[in-house]
């Protein structure tokens, strides 16, 4: 027998072993699992909506790239400068003011009416929030400039801003903004956006963000920050809800209206705000949370004074730590 | 690595994400069930946590298939999205999350492939053998859904190589190509998953 026959022999064999190994192990595993129909076409259904209101979305973006650059370099024109008829569209109202400006800026003022073509400024150790429409929040941190184009959409030049658009996903308006590299629009979340030096950055504290960059789309979840530069790559970098750089839009949080509230409602927004999970220490205690009614008023308190206010007036009790608001019951001593 | 999955997967990434129906769908049936049972396996069975866990991984991966870059296949990525979904929801509703570890991490799962012989039939050896059984699940799973047809019309069903060919629209002469290829594909993702030579099992 030659060489070669030697190695025909050889793969015949192993392939008959193949198969032999194959043949038992499929054997078996047995049949796999037969999937309902119902549920194949139920996740179908639900899955192809998302990706075509995806593509969607996405398609509305690129077509808002070049308007940003636009309104970017409209900004640089015409600085500060109403139309007749932005002059006409309020969007909302200053809610909350932290520190003062410098002799160079204007003052906000609390209940002021902000309206569509506003180029707000603010200096250093100076900050303010505003409520627009549908219980929205839109925060700016110090040192930074921001023209509200329309009620959902705003474009960045310097600085950083906070969006809390609420919890609900979906939404027909969402919020967009622009700076001179890319844009991000929200689908529902807390997220923030930064510009300067030519590079932008968006964290989301909760639910997603769109962000357009680039002639692409890329989506930045709950615990993503990314940082874009003109024709470098997209840096993926995570930060977690109460990290300590969302302090800043904290401190700009509009206060909470707690007459006639209860409690777990109270605590929902201060858990929200900060970040932080909110944990009852048993069923009953959260029970309780949800049959105590709340009065009186802890307007321009922070998040962490306003829980201290308001639950030294009760029998409740709490701890923070660095992620969650635990909720307990005080002991009656006997 | 799979260079030519790898192409294909890429090519259907790019496709999904510039908004082609047909390749959705391609996507979709292709790799829904293999989710689904690959994350059934994982959670125990329940087949309404399974449900909602697959909706969020595929909502997920349909809005990042844009950056997807082709570093691993699609269904790598896929599984990976699934396991950290699974893991949000189990924290989220405090449930105890130690069967979303995942199997291919598990040390203990070389020690048991060594303990297995198929052909043996003792006892004692029984649940070894539903264990092996579930790898081979799992390890299907990651082959394309046409090679773990084949296999399984082929060694489970009984069917004809000209069945095999009619059910996939294919010739009978590239139905036994498909054969051959899902067969070496199956033992190397057997392999590659568990770090385990099937053929030692047979001895």
């Amino acid at each position: 027998m030659n060489k070669e026959t030697d190695k025909g022999i050889q793969e015949a064999d192993t392939e008959v072993r193949s198969d032999d190994t194959v043949a038992k192990l499929m054997n078996l595993a047995g049949p796999r699992l037969l999937i309902p129909a119902d549920l194949e076409e139920r996740v179908h259904e639900n899955v192809h909506h998302e990706w075509r209101s995806f593509i969607s979305r996405r398609n509305r973006l690129r077509w808002a790239i070049p308007a940003s650059l636009a309104a970017t370099i409209l900004i640089a024109l015409a600085f500060n400068i109403r139309t007749p008829e932005t002059q006409l569209q309020p969007i909302g109202n200053i809610a909350h003011v932290v520190g003062v400006p410098d002799t160079a800026r204007a003052a906000f003022v609390v209940g002021d009416t902000v309206y569509a073509g506003d180029n707000l400024e603010t200096s250093t150790n100076h900050g303010v929030s505003i409520a627009l429409a549908g219980d929205i929040s839109l925060r700016i941190a110090a040192n930074t400039s921001l023209r509200l184009d329309q009620a959902d959409e705003f474009t960045l030049t310097r600085g950083r801003m906070y969006i809390d658009s609420g919890e609900r996903i979906y939404r027909d308006r969402h919020m967009t903004v622009h700076t001179a590299i890319g844009s991000a629009t929200d689908i529902g979340t807390q997220f923030s956006v930064a510009y300067e030096n030519k590079r932008m950055s968006v964290a989301v504290r909760e639910g997603r963000v769109d962000v357009a960059h680039d002639q692409s789309i890329v989506t930045a979840e709950a615990g993503d920050k990314l940082t874009l530069r003109p024709d470098l790559d997209t840096v993926f970098d995570s930060v977690s809800p109460y990290d300590p750089s969302w302090n800043w839009a904290t401190s700009l949080a509009p206060g909470f209206d707690i007459e006639n509230q209860s409690l777990m409602d109270f605590l929902k927004w201060a858990s929200r705000e900060t970040g932080k999970t909110l944990v009852f220490s048993s069923d009953d205690v959260r029970m309780a949370a949800m049959g105590t009614e709340l009065f009186g008023s802890i307007l321009n308190f922070t998040p962490a004074e306003a829980i201290d206010s308001v639950l030294v007036t009760t029998q409740f009790r709490y701890r923070i730590d660095e992620q969650s608001i635990t909720i307990t019951k005080q002991v009656r001593a006997r | 690595m799979n260079f030519s999955q790898l192409h294909q997967d890429r090519a259907l990434a790019k496709r999904v994400a510039a908004g082609d129906s047909d390749a959705f769908e391609a996507f979709f049936r292709e790799y829904f069930p293999r989710l689904f049972r690959f994350t059934m396996s994982r959670v125990g069975g329940d087949t309404d946590l399974a449900e909602e866990i697959v909706q969020r991984t595929m909502c997920r991966l349909v809005r990042k298939m844009g950056s997807y870059r082709g570093e691993a296949l699609l269904f790598t990525w896929l599984c990976q999205i699934c396991r950290n979904e699974m893991a949000a929801i189990y924290k989220q509703r405090g449930l105890q999350d130690s069967r979303t570890v995942p199997l291919e991490d598990n040390p203990a799962i070389r020690a048991a492939l060594e303990s297995i012989s198929i052909d043996s039939d003792t006892p004692e050896k029984e649940q070894n053998k539903e264990e092996l059984a579930r790898f081979v699940r799992l390890t299907l799973e990651y082959l394309p859904a046409k090679y773990a047809t084949a296999l399984e019309m082929k060694y489970v069903r009984g069917c004809s190589v000209d069945e095999i060919g009619e059910h996939l629209a294919i010739s009978t002469k590239a139905a036994e190509s498909v054969l051959s290829r899902a067969r070496a594909a199956f033992k190397e993702g057997f392999r590659s998953l568990w770090d385990f030579d099937p053929d030692f099992l047979l001895d």
